[in-house]
């Protein structure tokens, strides 16, 4: 197996690891703690920071391996202000406005709705994100020691999320039975191994690494020509979107099992048509008639595909979760061009316990789910609202009145079509799966910004 | 980039129904009488158009810099489509056009006087492209609603089998006239539907100088050649899939006016401009003063040039406001497959169950 040699153009030691490691399955840490917390005393905050300092992990001390916990730190707008960002960065206008603000494009209605929220992580006083991960819930627990070591009163703990992989479930898996993860760009320059199919379709069979400018801020972009103007501040800096996302798993495995009868096709068929990927991760395009788990396993193989290989939807329906979220080279979809600036990294793990089978939805259970990317609104917001809730660029089809069958916000009426070489099938009436609980908006400040945001400003 | 060539999976098919309408637009330059600018502004915030009438696609109202309210439309065949949806309105359109000059008196419910007012100030179009060739505004609208009413027939005969007789039953009683409409060509019978918010579509306008050598120039390339009217299915536009019209009226000779009606985000919008159709724009924006240096394959560059020159404060009526042209076209080349569907349907539960399943496997590209 050979892959092309890798170079390292970001500066690694100042960007924190939460915004380029451990983000794909195979590397991604299977213990995460999110902490949300409200700054009531900006000095006593800024002694807390520069002692948390040493504790925050960088994408070159995740390579070099070894610590106790991985460990981020980021900022709501609000945060930032009372902490004292510098007065001329200019912020986004999703970022100062904040997520639940921006329910309608993001399709936080009806149970979704911000006026919904209860818990911490969707409450307006957030100021800070604290993230712990680590290889076991001890490693967790001793970032969690460290970070309530040293707050003291000027900080004030709104509440907390604990998320961790399945226990006896392939790494990854989320409550519907997906290995969830597994399509993810590769950032040119990140010092990663690129594998088949991260990136950007090419000619040949080849693919091009994202521009790291897409993630980390100050870089080169997709649209070169036209890069966003960044103060030193945010340079080698990232937008985390965190959310919280119940899944009905109960309503979901009813609605598998009807629509399976309706369609006269196999509950997991149906399952899988709806995202595009066999329950083990195996693409439709490469596993169109049975599941492969060699394929699904292999990082090597388990991306390496193309939708202008499977144009008439027959593996992957035009309107499955992986081909709306990202379209590759879909002949029936948007242009390259404008997918190439859409991509986002997600860090997903679940929350809840697994729900066994034949029983009903008891307490909450869902994903943590968070998104890294430089610009907001043209990227997390822009897949969100184009191409989760609606999908209105297909140029060949009108699958624009229906949304994700799987996390769209759907309000019963929905549908999918499965096109077939000698049947087509409709998944009807499709109920809304997925319910945000809360989520927030934050900057992920680099090392030295950190380090100056520690600082008395005075 | 070399791109492969692929065709679109809706067939290319003029989605004609029953009697051919052309469409009819108009484009009219009214002066602002003098410091009733705010007075004018504040009238078109409101809603204008509460009452529709079949035969109008769209309209438009907006100020122009110099002083002057645009007021533009598109409509089947004849000018009594727009003039009957402005009398329907007149109380409301009525305090907005009283700021103009020269607004009659007798307002928009005098039908005679106000067909003189607007064809006395019109600007001359120079090109109308619509995504939908010749179906007049009824046939658009009706036909999104039959595919709708189709899809709810598959899903209760999929779904409950057994009952597929009282399905159809039930879907001919209510659709029978859709489905007449697409062989007989009544379109005209039809009564318009309640107007929902727009929420899809969006109107863009702008209003460019014209470098003076390019005047003959682009005056050929619109009247001549492929970006004209009759030559739709090679129409540089066709490749664009989420306009549903567009339009070139001059104001005077040097300063020329582009609007459009697109689905969805103002950036793909863009971007389907630079990647599809980059030397054909050139074509026809290359004379303006101000475009991008390198063409319209410089896809931020061309985003720039159209947002320097755009107006802001559309009033912006549309027909159909919810469905994109993709939809729209689907449901026009669906309401004529289901012509033959309903002739050979059989009236026994289990044959109609299959003649449901061939015909949707068949024209799945239609119902997605």
């Amino acid at each position: 197996m050979t892959h092309p040699m890798t170079t390292t153009s970001i500066a690694l030691d100042n960007v924190q690891s939460i915004v380029l490691r451990g983000y794909r399955v195979l590397e991604a840490r299977p213990y995460q703690h999110y902490a949300y917390l409200r700054i009531d005393d900006a000095a006593g905050a800024r002694a807390w920071l520069a002692s948390m300092l040493p504790s925050v992990t960088s994408c070159a001390q995740f390579d070099a391996g070894g610590e106790a916990f991985v460990l981020a730190i980021a900022f709501t707008h609000e945060g930032l202000e009372k902490l004292g960002a510098p007065a001329d960065a200019t912020w986004p206008e999703p970022f100062t406005q904040g997520m639940a603000a921006r329910a309608d494009r993001l399709g936080d209605d009806g149970p979704s709705a911000p006026s919904a929220w209860n818990d911490a992580i969707g409450k307006s006083d957030v100021d800070v994100l604290v993230s712990i991960a680590g290889t076991d819930q001890a490693s967790v627990n001793a970032g969690i020691a460290k970070l309530e070591g040293a707050m003291g009163k000027a900080l004030v703990r709104l509440g907390r999320d604990d998320a961790a992989h399945l226990p006896n479930k392939p790494a990854g898996t989320e409550h519907f039975g997906y290995v969830d993860g597994i399509g993810q760009p590769y950032v040119e320059g990140s010092g990663l191994q690129a594998w088949p199919g991260e990136g950007v379709p090419e000619k040949h069979g080849k693919w091009a690494g994202v521009k790291p400018g897409e993630f980390v801020l100050g870089y080169e972009l997709e649209a070169g020509s036209n890069p966003r103007t960044v103060h030193a501040f945010q340079k080698d800096g990232s937008y985390f979107a965190l959310r919280k996302l119940a899944e009905r798993v109960a309503a979901f495995r009813e609605y598998l099992a009807t629509s399976a009868s309706v369609a006269g096709i196999s509950e997991e068929l149906v399952a899988a048509k709806m995202v595009g990927r066999w329950r083990s991760g195996a693409p439709l395009v490469l596993a169109t008639k049975a599941d492969d788990e060699a394929i699904a396993k292999d990082p090597s193989r388990n991306n390496d595909f193309r939708y202008s290989d499977d144009a008439k939807g027959h593996g992957c329906p035009f309107g499955a979760h992986i081909r709306r979220a990202n379209p590759r080279d879909d002949p029936t979809g948007p242009t390259s061009v404008q997918v190439r600036s859409h991509r986002i990294i997600r860090r997903a793990l679940p929350y809840g316990p697994w729900l066994p089978e034949g029983t009903t939805d008891d307490i909450d259970r869902g994903v943590m789910f968070g998104v890294i990317n430089a610009d907001l609104e043209n990227q997390f917001e822009y897949v969100q609202r184009n191409w989760m809730n609606a999908s209105i660029s297909s140029r060949s089809l009108s699958i624009e009145a229906d949304k994700d069958p799987l996390v769209g916000n759907h309000d019963g009426t929905g549908k999918l079509l499965i096109p077939g070489t000698t049947k087509t099938a409709f998944c009807w009436d499709l109920p809304r799966f997925v319910e945000t609980r809360g989520g927030a908006y934050f900057f992920v400040p680099s090392l030295s910004s950190l380090e100056q945001l520690s600082n008395d400003p005075a | 980039m070399a791109c492969k060539r692929r065709s679109s999976v809706i067939p290319d098919v003029d989605p004609d129904i029953g009697e051919k309408v052309v469409p009819e637009t108009i484009a009219v330059g009214m002066k602002i009488k003098a410091g009733q600018k705010d007075a004018l502004h504040a009238q078109l915030e409101q809603h204008v158009f509460e009452h529709p009438t079949g035969g109008v696609h769209y309209l438009r109202m907006l100020p122009m810099d110099d002083d002057t309210l645009l007021l533009s439309a598109v409509f089947d065949s004849d000018i009594n489509a727009l003039l009957s949806l402005c009398a329907e309105n007149a109380t409301r359109l009525d305090k907005v056009l009283q700021h103009v000059e020269g607004y009659p008196e007798s307002g928009a419910a005098d039908l005679s006087s106000m067909h003189d007012f607007l064809e006395g100030q019109q600007m001359t179009t120079m090109l109308l492209y619509s995504a939908f060739n010749r179906a007049s505004e009824p046939a658009v609208r009706e036909a999104t609603q039959l595919r709708t009413e189709f899809l709810k027939f598959v899903r209760n005969v999929q779904r409950n089998p057994g009952a597929a007789e009282t399905c159809y039953t039930n879907f001919l009683e209510a659709n029978k006239k859709r489905i007449d409409t697409h062989s007989e060509g009544a379109v005209d019978q039809l009564t318009p539907a309640a107007l929902t918010a727009p929420n899809r579509q969006n109107p863009f306008t702008m209003v460019f100088d014209l470098k003076e050598d390019w005047v003959k120039r682009l005056n050929k390339t619109l009247t001549d050649g492929q970006w004209f009217l009759d030559n739709l299915h090679i129409h540089p536009l066709k490749k664009i899939p989420t306009v549903h019209y567009a339009r070139f009226a001059r104001i005077h000779r040097t300063k020329i006016l582009f609007e459009s009606v697109y689905d969805g985000e103002w950036e793909q919008y863009v971007s389907d401009f630079a990647v599809h159709i980059p030397t054909q724009l050139d074509l026809v924006w290359g004379g303006a003063v101000g475009y991008p240096a390198g063409g319209a394959a410089d896809a931020p560059a061309l985003a720039k040039f159209l947002e320097d020159h755009r107006l802001e404060r559309d009033y912006f009526y549309m027909a159909y406001s919810d469905e994109t042209v993709k939809e729209i076209q689907a449901s026009l080349a669906l309401g004529q497959k289901l012509v033959t569907f309903s002739k050979d349907a059989p009236s026994e539960a289990a044959g109609l169950v299959k003649h449901v399943d061939r015909f949707v496997h068949r024209h799945q590209e239609l119902l997605g």
